[in-house]
């Protein structure tokens, strides 16, 4: 368990790393700095931008403000005082290029709480839905209920995560308006999006869960039950279930990392103030700070989460650590 | 993995399972023999692949509809459609007119984005064949009034342009990726596997969006050239895994040390030996590996990082559909078909993929048949 | 009284490419209190008439005819309902792979406790202390501490033994063991056949011992049923059929038991009250021995009696008519004659027992007569 836990550590700092040095070098070596866009200031304004950005000093310095945790004073050592702490790792992303009147930061603490509601949202409705309908549709195999959740299921894998919520939206909030189009007050503001942004999780969770069932119920402690004079219903909720919910509770990893993708198209067809239409905005205005703040916020994210499910599933299953393996 | 404790070997019996179970050959492992019989015999194994994906329906008429999908985008400037980038703002939003009201005016512009050589010869050749004639809004206008079938072709264009290219770096990474890695193994292997590990866990759309934003600075057409090719390079990860395992299952084939009692060189047994053993799962991997990157693909224009207007892809087509509705006007055939244009392409891609899988990857044989 | 009848048990799998007989015509009848041995090759159907028994068919199974009796009534017409309150508490199933039966992510004590809730209520602590006297009971010791354990962590053998635990925890009429001794080593297979004849005694139930190793059943079984391609060839007492086998099948399975098999074979027929050349361990084959062919394809049933392509003993209507599994009704040769007391109850399927059991007991002296006509039978076909 410790094992697991430094290595997914490893992998994140190594990938935190990663991220930066080649964001970093990245910004540098685009010709230009990232004022481009505004061409024929003066150059002495120009040069008191350099210098609030330290753009006058070596690149090597940059980096290390760039990293952080501290403050390189204007001397080059650690700065003292309420300015000790600066840089990436005391999670400051630095001024936003766009909004000039906001820190990253600011923009994030407000704009992550919105994006994580609507994460929780689709991931609380999703798996639960996905596993339910997946075991329904193994218990059913064959029948027309089997039929419609697969074609339901299908859909829901190929369609890109965009096209289903323009498609709700104009279902649901146009067509027949039982939902707001837009904004993030009400639990009613978040139906519609919520259900967007899981529902290719959902389908893909009722697929994994049905083949994994109908897997298990081939399987010989499957019949070892059965033989004991158990129901159909515990052999299959107790029995088959409970085995076919490792490889989902494997996906919860990958499935997290897609809400967050999704959140990006979610966030921006339903005009939601989340950190995904910030990111995409800064990513169309060039907001450098800001896109790198978003990216690596979610890197750090995404690496928790797959080390959580790695976590929860080595819970749910005893011979994960144990002494053999079967 | 058929799990039931029957004694008897085997469902279907046909005359070739009945010798297997004589031989009390795993699936597989007849497969193999009977492959192997093939190429002694001079027969080629592709041929009997083709006949057992031809047995699967779906995957089948999947690859016909893809095939002429694909033709169609191909010769898009030939086909008498109205111009996809002529702004017409006086009939905006048409809905859709069906071809036996409508069938064609005469009425068509040729206007277009600049126009490769090729497509430029295509057009001509149109305007020789058809003059100024051109189909009817059969799915309809947009809010500029430019034909929505027309975008729709010449989206799927750039659509299946982005994706092969795509798929085509992906190959190029990811096999001679996994060639080396698998090739030399030991500690080369371990950390080149390693990395492959990391970079897999990384949020990889942030990381490339990130990317776009700060490569694609000087202009679009910069950030189109990028587009191709950081597409591409994002999905050659499990492409690499898979050829990494073939190849070091290669390796400790028997078949290939016998090539080398027999003298032949390492390279050369490797060369022999690599193409008719990694190209089946790299062609399975390839059609995975095209609708997750057209996916991409559409998914970027969708959020205005990727094509962008005059040109038209997919996304932006999905895109403009999510724009153009509003509580006034509802103009449902500009979300519905392209949606259904691309959930129906890739569908049968998927189809297609899990087909290719069945016939040509050897762990799926593994797995009962659906 | 007979506890368990099979009659006349057809089953068959109807596939693509039309149906597969892989039952046809299975019989035997199981006293209370005895052990009967299945004996036969994999593939001859042993495995699946257990899961009749069990009413555990995999789908597409169809029975075709047959019975099968428990105390006069037909499980075969049970419905769904019925059956879960005659599975684990009238017949229960001592699995083949202790391995795969067990679920890999529940306790043992959680696995033990479903057998006592299917069919009664109990309280947790009433369940809990039923689960560890039984793991007591098959030899399990600390069976407290092993009820919170899961099956990985336990070794190959005590698995076998909390599977064994299982089936009798709601104290069935009948025990199904499927092969209880193939997936544990050899040292532990004498402990598994102990353990079953000890808890057959204390509980008066009758076993149905599904096997292939002939050893087992000179060990374990009173009573045998020879099994070939689905059908019952040779029902016989243990003693007997190692004595004087009557069905060419039976002659070819136990010259191809291995010598450890043969020992167990030779100390019964020592301890038998019948006098004449019993074959001493010295005098087994050096060379294994197996029946020439092979065992035929479901799919590909040979006319008549399934097992003439294979037999030395072939005549000619032997590939036209099947032979019924019928009495025993010859002259037994002299030289044995004190074991007819129970040959009412002999039975085999063949047209030639007389010359079966001639040769049979010839052999015992001079089996390699009888090999002689097997490989010059099998010549010109191979």
């Amino acid at each position: 368990m410790i094992r697991a836990a430094l290595r997914h550590l490893a992998g994140l700092v190594i990938s935190v790393v990663i991220v930066l040095a080649v964001s970093f070098a990245l910004m540098h070596a685009v010709p230009g700095g990232p004022f481009d866009a505004e061409r024929g200031l003066h150059p002495e304004i120009e040069a008191n931008l350099a210098r609030a950005y330290h753009l006058d000093w070596p690149v090597w310095k940059q980096f290390l403000q760039y990293i952080g945790p501290f403050n390189l004073g204007p001397d080059g050592w650690l700065g003292t005082g309420a300015d000790r702490f600066g840089g990436v790792l005391a999670l400051d992303f630095g001024p936003s290029l766009r909004h000039r009147d906001y820190d990253v930061a600011d923009i994030l603490a407000a704009s992550l709480p919105v994006s994580f509601q609507l994460g929780a949202l689709a991931l609380a409705w999703s798996v639960p839905l996905g596993i339910l309908l997946g075991t329904l549709a193994a218990a059913r195999a064959g029948t027309w209920l089997d039929a419609l959740l697969r074609v339901l299921t299908t859909t829901g894998i190929v369609l890109p995560g965009f096209v289903i919520a323009s498609l709700s939206l104009l279902v649901f909030a146009f067509a027949w308006p039982l939902f707001p189009v837009a904004g993030w007050s009400s639990l009613r503001h978040m139906v519609l999006p919520a259900f967007a942004l899981g529902a290719p999780c959902a389908t893909y969770v009722a697929r994994l869960t049905r083949s994994g069932v109908l897997e298990n119920l081939q399987l010989d402690f499957v019949r070892t039950a059965k033989g004991k004079g158990l129901g159909r219903g515990a052999v299959i909720w107790r029995h088959a279930l409970r085995s076919a919910l490792l490889p989902v509770v494997a996906y919860l990893g990958p499935a997290s990392a897609a809400i967050l993708t999704g959140s990006l198209v979610v966030e921006k067809i339903f005009f939601l103030p989340g950190a995904g239409t910030h990111f995409v905005n800064s990513a169309l205005n060039r907001d450098y700070t800001l896109a790198l703040g978003v990216t690596l916020v979610y890197t750090v994210l995404v690496f928790c989460l797959n080390a959580l499910a790695d976590l929860l599933a080595s819970f749910l299953d005893p011979r994960v650590g144990g002494r053999q393996e079967s | 993995m058929t799990g039931s404790a029957l004694d008897l070997p085997g469902g279907r019996r046909t005359p070739a399972t009945a010798a297997r179970s004589r031989w009390k050959l795993t699936e597989r492992e007849f497969e193999l023999r009977q492959s192997a019989a093939a190429t002694v015999s001079g027969e080629n194994p592709w041929r009997a692949r083709l006949v057992q994906l031809r047995r699967r329906r779906t995957a089948w008429w999947s690859l016909w509809l893809l095939g002429l999908s694909s033709l169609v985008c191909l010769f898009a400037p030939l086909l008498p459609l109205p111009s996809p980038a002529l702004i017409e703002l006086r009939a905006p939003l048409l809905a859709p007119i069906a071809p036996w009201r409508v069938f064609g005016t005469f009425d068509f512009q040729p206007e277009y984005w600049p126009l490769g050589w090729l497509d430029r010869q295509l057009l001509e050749l149109r305007q020789f064949l058809f003059g100024t004639w051109q189909s009817g809004p059969w799915l309809g206008t947009d809010s500029k009034g430019r034909d929505l079938l027309a975008r729709i072709v010449f989206g799927g264009r750039t659509s299946l342009a982005v994706a092969l290219a795509g798929a085509a770096t992906s190959l190029v990474i990811g096999v001679s990726y996994g060639v080396i890695a698998g090739w030399f193994g030991g500690r080369i292997d371990r950390w080149m596997m390693r990395a492959v590990d990391v970079l897999q866990s990384l949020p990889f759309v942030f990381l490339v969006i990130f990317l776009l934003t700060v490569l694609g600075a000087r202009s679009s057409s910069a950030r189109e050239s990028i587009f191709f090719v950081v597409i591409g390079a994002v999905w050659w990860l499990s492409m690499a895994r898979v050829v990494r395992g073939t190849v070091r299952g290669m390796r400790s084939a028997a078949f290939l040390e016998c090539a080398q009692v027999l003298g032949a060189s390492q390279a050369s047994s490797l060369v022999r030996h690599l193409v008719p053993n990694v190209l089946p799962i790299v062609i399975v991997y390839l059609t995975l590996t095209i609708p997750s990157v057209m996916l991409f693909e559409s998914f970027l224009s969708f959020l205005g990082l990727g094509v962008s207007p005059p040109r038209v892809s997919w996304g932006l087509l999905a895109l403009e559909g999510a724009q153009a509705i509003n509580p006034l006007a509802i103009p449902w055939w500009l979300v519905l078909f392209p949606a259904l244009v691309m959930g129906l392409t890739l569908l049968a891609l998927t189809m297609l993929g899990d087909g290719l899988r069945d016939v040509l990857d050897p762990r799926s044989q593994a797995r009962p048949a659906p | 009284m007979t506890l368990l009848e099979v009659r006349n048990l057809r089953l068959r799998f109807d596939t693509k490419d039309g149906p597969l007989q892989v039952l046809d015509e299975i019989s035997f009848k199981l006293e209370a209190g005895e052990t009967l041995a299945m004996v036969g090759e994999s593939g001859s159907g042993k495995s699946l008439t257990a899961l009749t028994l069990m009413g555990l068919l995999p789908p597409g199974a169809i029975i075709e005819t047959g019975e099968v009796l428990l105390e006069g009534r037909n499980l075969l017409t049970l419905s769904a309902r019925q059956w879960r309150s005659v599975r684990g508490r009238e017949l229960a199933m001592v699995y083949q792979d202790a391995n795969s039966a067990l679920h890999p992510l529940l306790t043992v004590g959680e696995q033990l406790a479903e057998a006592i809730l299917a069919h009664r209520k109990e309280s947790p602590s009433e369940v809990r202390k039923a689960c560890a006297s039984a793991l007591g009971e098959v030899g399990i010791s600390a069976p407290e501490a092993r009820l919170d354990a899961y099956p990985h962590e336990l070794s190959g053998g005590m698995r076998q033994r909390v599977v064994i635990a299982m089936a009798l925890l709601a104290r069935p009429k009948v025990l199904i063991a499927d092969e209880p001794t193939t997936a544990v080593d050899v040292t532990m297979q004498a402990q598994i056949l102990e353990l079953l004849e000890h808890l057959r005694a204390k509980y008066s139930m009758a076993v149905l011992l599904v096997t292939h190793d002939l050893g087992v059943v000179a060990r374990a079984a009173q009573k045998v049923a020879v099994v070939y391609a689905g059908r019952t060839v040779e029902l016989a007492t243990t003693k007997e059929l190692f004595q004087t086998p009557l069905h060419p099948y039976s002659v070819g399975l136990l010259r191809s038991a291995p010598s450890e098999a043969a020992q167990s074979m030779a100390s019964v027929l020592a301890a038998s009250p019948s006098q004449g050349p019993t074959q001493s361990p010295s005098q087994a084959p050096a060379r294994l021995f197996s029946i020439p062919g092979m065992a035929p394809s479901p799919a590909r049933m040979p006319v008549g009696c399934a097992f003439h392509p294979r037999c030395p003993f072939e005549v000619a209507r032997c590939s036209r008519e099947r032979p019924e599994l019928k009495a025993w009704r010859v002259e037994v040769p002299s030289n044995m004659h004190t074991g007819l007391v129970t040959a009412t109850s002999r039975r085999a399927a063949c047209f030639e027992q007389e010359r079966v059991a001639a040769a049979a007991v010839a052999s015992r002296t001079g089996w390699h007569e009888l090999e002689q006509l097997w490989l010059a039978k099998m010549e010109p076909r191979t």
